[in-house]
């Protein structure tokens, strides 16, 4: 497959993205991302571990903050050549859920657990102008291998599978061009997790939309991507088509969570060798690479300068030719 | 990449000693309460029947809601049994004496899931720990030097080094990883034979779990234990266990050594269940056959009839609505329960 920056299109394009978080007696950045793409109608991976930063960007794609501490500080966020950071408050509104949709990882605390699932959806097409409603989610909901009288029973009465397939109709019901995933699966349970994985691709297949998934499983990348990219404490620290970095990873840090991934493969009852250390605080970063304590191929350069992006691929000093 | 002897008991052929032994042990719980009491209950562990060797360690696992968590705090005594009986060390719990029950809570010991809410906020590393040992009656309350070098020599252990830097602090000054450690240490703190591991690393990082994972093989090497290792990733269970014991809807389907159970699976459960599983790489299981079950696990307030797997089943036919099956003994030191294990046998 050609490498991600080689296409014509894209749906999403960041460029110098920053994003800070005000905490009691400093500012920390979750997110500094120099270059970031999705080629239309394909489905990219986002992987880290925990407080890399991978929801804080999707949160920053939308302006979907959870706390008016965090906010975007630089950057731009081209959706269709369009920068959402230009946009007011109302235009983005009518770019969320209809021209991005987003799925998350636990929908029963999204919807309203005192309204019928229907209107909920119904709320959410009266929103962006569309009519034919009844229709429209009667449609949906056979899309995702659901009854059409689900529309009529509240969120609790579903479960978690169930009640994750909703969500997968809301994000797609207004038939948007990008859809984000934060986690889609990490809720669930392996043969639901299966079930919902192959809803994913097969919807995406069919409707052609981009897909952004954001997740830790490095299984669940491997399974429906086409590239991924590892982040580590809020920088990219390697990118590319998913049979490449999984047969031949770059980064140290990349090599170590493939090395590290359980796999079901291999001797029983043998735990392959970790990364050392565990991922720092974003107060406390290291000077240098951020990677450099934990980096088994450290050298003396990684601790004073942070290396930058080479070639496109990897942010580590042993590429820099 | 250290591996480690697996042990098969029941291969061998020479009778081993087992630790603990599960009979028919059933957990009810009852629910929709009236004026008069509970009307109905569920049953959440139905008739398991079990054993555990010193130093193995016995992998449950399930998807959520397969009580393996209400096995493990069954052998914890946190539940009561309605039904079936422990025995421990050759004596059946019911028979336990006082005594019997302080050895008993000694040397069988909890490592919980969630070592954010298991962990008192208010305590100090040092003094969660001292109330372990002294709880145990390992040590007195005036051994305060005995104590000390006690609880340095299980943070060393555990992997939290230099431990004197540990002794004062509080939980929420210590990542998820360490904090996992200081339950691990505070289970190791009486001397305990066999450890019910809840779920112990699947609150961590990738990178951290193999870490965790890693301390705790070597203390079973190091002190022989037991373990108890429930979990409901099958990726995990493969790199720690030595046996396996799969459950669905409050029943082990199917219970075999690891290497057995991973290469040959014989129950459709186990089989669809490794084969969900996605692996890190993508040509793998992109190629791989994967057998997708439809719907989800039924409510244990209305178990279908049968085989409780059988609407779920690929592989069921009529007999399967009908009759539950027996877990059956298929080859030596694996069982399972399914009418067709010997025809799926032959596969």
């Amino acid at each position: 497959m050609k490498k991600i920056d080689a296409y014509d299109d894209y749906i999403l394009k960041i460029k110098d993205l920053v994003t800070e978080i005000k905490i009691p007696g400093q500012i920390i950045k979750p997110v500094e991302i120099e270059n970031f793409l999705i080629p239309e109608g394909k489905i990219v991976g986002l992987a880290g571990e925990s407080g890399s930063g991978k929801t804080m960007t999707a949160y920053s794609i939308l302006d979907l903050f959870p706390t008016t501490a965090a906010r975007v500080r630089e950057g731009q966020i081209l959706f269709k050549d369009k920068d959402l950071r230009g946009l007011s408050g109302n235009s983005l509104r009518k770019i969320r859920g209809q021209e991005i949709g987003m799925v998350f990882q636990d929908f029963s605390k999204i919807f309203n657990p005192v309204i019928k699932i229907g209107k909920q959806l119904k709320e959410e097409l009266t929103a962006h102008g569309i009519k034919n409603q009844q229709e429209r989610i009667a449609r949906a909901l056979d899309e995702v291998g659901l009854a059409r009288d689900v529309a009529d029973r509240y969120p609790h009465g579903l479960s978690g599978g169930m009640l994750q397939r909703v969500g997968i109709v809301a994000a797609l019901i207004c038939n948007p061009s990008l859809v984000i995933a934060d986690e889609p699966t990490t809720a669930l349970d392996v043969t639901i997790q299966a079930q919902i994985l192959d809803l994913l691709k097969d919807l995406q297949a069919e409707k052609d939309f981009s897909l952004l998934l954001i997740t830790h499983d490095l299984g669940v990348i491997a399974d429906i991507c086409d590239y991924v990219y590892i982040m580590y404490t809020g920088k990219i620290v390697e990118v590319g088509d998913v049979y490449e970095i999984y047969e031949a990873p770059k980064h140290p840090y990349t090599k170590g969570l493939l090395k590290g991934a359980f796999s079901m493969q291999g001797e029983e009852k043998s735990i392959k060798r970790p990364i050392k250390g565990s991922i720092p605080s974003l107060s406390e970063l290291p000077q240098g690479c951020r990677f450099h304590p934990r980096c088994p191929e450290v050298m003396e350069r990684c601790r004073e300068q942070e290396p930058p992006f080479f070639n496109q691929e990897v942010a580590c000093w042993l590429y820099e030719n | 990449m250290e591996a480690v002897e697996t042990k098969q008991p029941e291969e061998t052929g020479e009778e081993l000693e087992e630790l603990i032994e599960l009979k028919g042990v059933t957990k009810k719980f009852p629910y929709d309460r009236s004026f008069f009491g509970y009307k109905q209950s569920l049953t959440a562990v139905n008739d398991i029947t079990l054993k555990i060797y010193p130093g193995e360690t016995l992998a449950l696992v399930g998807e959520s809601g397969c009580g393996k968590t209400t096995t493990g705090r069954l052998i914890l005594d946190l539940e009561e049994l309605s039904g079936g009986q422990i025995t421990y060390k050759g004596k059946v719990r019911d028979d336990f004496t006082a005594e019997d029950w302080q050895q008993y809570r000694q040397e069988v010991q909890v490592i919980f899931q969630d070592s954010n809410s298991s962990l008192n906020p208010r305590k100090t590393v040092k003094s969660i720990i001292r109330s372990a040992l002294i709880c145990s009656g390992l040590y007195r309350r005036k051994d305060k030097e005995k104590i000390s070098a006690r609880i340095i020599e299980l943070l060393n252990d555990v992997g939290l080094r230099p431990p004197e830097k540990f002794m004062s602090k509080y939980p929420n000054e210590l990542s998820g990883g360490q904090r996992q450690r200081i339950g691990i240490a505070r289970a190791l703190a009486t001397e305990p034979e066999l450890v019910v591991a809840d779920e112990p690393v699947s609150a961590l990082d990738v990178s951290v779990k193999s870490q965790v994972l890693a301390t705790l093989q070597k203390l079973q090497q190091e002190k022989n234990l037991a373990y108890l290792f429930i979990s409901h990733e099958l990726t995990i269970v493969h790199s720690v266990a030595d046996r396996i014991a799969v459950m669905y809807l409050g029943k082990i389907v199917e219970l075999g050594t690891n290497k057995n159970v991973f290469e040959k699976a014989i129950h459709p459960y186990t089989e669809s269940l490794i084969s969900a599983t996605p692996i890190p790489n993508p040509r793998e299981t992109r190629e791989k056959e994967r057998i997708i079950l439809k719907g989800s696990v039924p409510s244990p307030k209305n178990p279908p009839r049968g085989c409780y797997f059988h609407p779920r089943c690929f592989y069921a036919k009529d007999i399967c609505n009908e009759k539950a099956p027996e877990l059956e003994t298929i080859f030596p030191g694996h069982q399972v329960a399914c009418h067709f294990a010997r025809e799926r046998m032959e596969r």
